[in-house]
């Protein structure tokens, strides 16, 4: 019971950040309008390319590039990882930890933005000719992998977001950090269909758990080449890698922060 | 006009040298985080494929198209790109009511290190282009990223100038231009065919990607003159529309507090 009004903050404070995004639905409609493209392009270079191997159809394809760019265009978002260190002076004279303040607040940004492009990933899909069978299962599939994914998302930004109160020019490195996920997590085409040895490489980093398998699952219903308890094992391995260094990096830029008033 | 480019330039990137430490990550940053985009695609579509190796001077020479024709803007005029902002940002206002175009003023504004990043990959590509495909197409490719260059300047003004007459212009500017830039750097060119090729001539990619391609595998020289004519043509085109929007332009601070 003593961490219940702490508890309550920070699922307010997720709630409140969650909100943002459903405040001004039309510009949020307004800024998904490159997604189509992306999807467009996307999935015919993938017919292109890879098409004839037949490891899966065109519509199959055309909901796999959706659902990872909804996951990757709202990963380590440059904005939300500078404002989250913007009020660090003033939070160490609170009484709730600037760690999980943050956390709270980027967790609910995050399911809130992804939850928005996946009610309008539906219309798209129906749009490119998909069975609205196959288009409903493929959203609420998605929506079940938006709550424990939006904690890896937070996460990371969060890493970001301590660095860059120590480090301002590490602002700079989130740009390439995100485009190693880009690459190595399958966001542009299934690694299932890249060629050997990178297939095999890349299923065993981090990035292809949080883009590529989530993907495949939504579309396929099961993950490539793991299990449910596998793919849960490698992402609680992560989550402890994550929680550590999150606290080190904080741990470090609370001790060497220089504050230039207020 | 030019004696003020110049200034704009040597104050900006003096103001970037002073922070060595801000440029250098700034612009090995960019490059490396263009080196992996290439690499990603690399891997996507090339790497363990001998069917897909036929396109890859294709898609080579549409990275140097875009880095060249994306960076050499931003890295000059780099204010264009945010043009729409600009107007919604009532920022424009204050150029207004100055001797020189606004517009030019506009432009002139920004200057970024990550375009110079984009710049330098542009040019390091075609240096690889050279070596991998040869004197002659290299060299159309440069002349092409000329056209390309002119005809983002024409797309970045025209679609900016929207913030003039629509309330969420900004954003429908943006959207021009991001999809203008995906359709030149991914070989859309190469792999659309039968009716659907059509929807290539009428975007505005069809500046700086279909037609410029088509020159370099087959136009002659005769036809680039043409090309960099019309590109220039709808570049003029598009300085008309901003100043018919400079003149409905209705001004956001006409009731303000000081």
């Amino acid at each position: 019971m003593i961490f219940s009004p702490s508890l309550r903050f920070h699922f307010k404070n997720a709630t409140f950040s969650f909100k943002e995004s459903w405040t001004n639905l039309a510009n949020s409609i307004v800024s998904f309008m490159l997604f189509p493209v992306f999807m467009f392009v996307l999935s015919k270079m993938w017919e292109k390319f890879n098409g004839q191997m037949g490891n899966y159809t065109y519509k199959e394809i055309l909901a796999y590039i959706g659902v990872t760019e909804i996951l990757y265009m709202t990963f380590l978002r440059t904005g939300n990882v500078m404002a989250a260190s913007g009020d660090f002076s003033i939070s160490l004279a609170r009484p709730r930890s600037w760690l999980a303040t943050q956390y709270s607040s980027l967790y609910g940004k995050t399911l809130g933005a992804r939850l928005v492009l996946t009610v309008l990933l539906f219309p798209i899909l129906i749009a490119f000719g998909l069975e609205f069978h196959f288009s409903l299962t493929i959203v609420v599939r998605l929506m079940l992998f938006l709550i424990p994914l939006g904690i890896f998302q937070a996460l990371y930004s969060l890493i970001f977001s301590s660095a860059h109160v120590r480090y301002e020019v590490t602002n700079y490195l989130t740009l390439p950090f995100g485009k190693l996920f880009l690459i190595f997590g399958g966001v542009f085409a299934p690694i299932s269909d890249f060629a050997e040895p990178a297939k095999k490489i890349l299923l065993k980093l981090p990035p292809s758990d949080l883009f590529f398998q989530p993907a495949y699952f939504v579309i396929k219903g099961s993950f490539y080449q793991l299990s449910i308890l596998e793919w849960s094992e490698r992402m609680i391995v992560q989550l402890a890698a994550l929680l550590i260094l999150n606290i080190l990096f904080f741990k470090s830029s609370r001790k060497h922060h220089q504050s230039f008033g207020g | 006009m030019i004696s003020l480019f110049f200034k704009a330039m040597k104050h900006n990137w003096s103001a970037q040298a002073s922070n060595p430490v801000n440029l250098w990550a700034g612009l090995t940053t960019m490059i490396v985080n263009n080196i992996l985009f290439l690499y990603g695609m690399w891997l996507m579509m090339f790497a363990g494929k001998p069917q897909n190796q036929v396109i890859f001077p294709y898609y080579l020479t549409l990275t140097v198209l875009a880095y060249i024709g994306w960076g050499t803007l931003n890295f000059f005029l780099g204010g264009l790109k945010e043009l729409g902002e600009i107007i919604d940002d009532g920022k424009l206002e204050p150029m207004l009511g100055t001797p020189r175009h606004p517009l030019f003023l506009a432009a002139i504004s920004r200057s970024s290190v990550t375009a110079l990043g984009d710049l330098l990959q542009g040019l390091f590509t075609l240096g690889f282009l050279f070596w991998y495909t040869g004197f002659e197409w290299a060299l159309r490719a440069a002349f092409a990223s000329v056209i390309v260059t002119i005809a983002f300047t024409a797309i970045f003004i025209a679609a900016g100038t929207l913030a003039f007459f629509m309330t969420r212009g900004a954003s429908v500017g943006i959207f021009i231009v991001e999809s203008t830039l995906s359709f030149t750097m991914y070989p859309v060119t190469k792999i659309l065919e039968g009716n659907s090729r059509l929807i290539l001539y009428l975007i505005p990619a069809a500046l700086t990607a279909t037609l410029p391609m088509e020159w370099i595998e087959n136009a002659n020289w005769a036809d680039f003159f043409i090309m960099i004519s019309i590109t220039a043509i709808c570049c003029v085109l598009s300085v008309c529309f901003f100043n018919f929007g400079v003149k409905n332009y209705r001004a956001s601070n006409y009731i303000s507090a000081k």
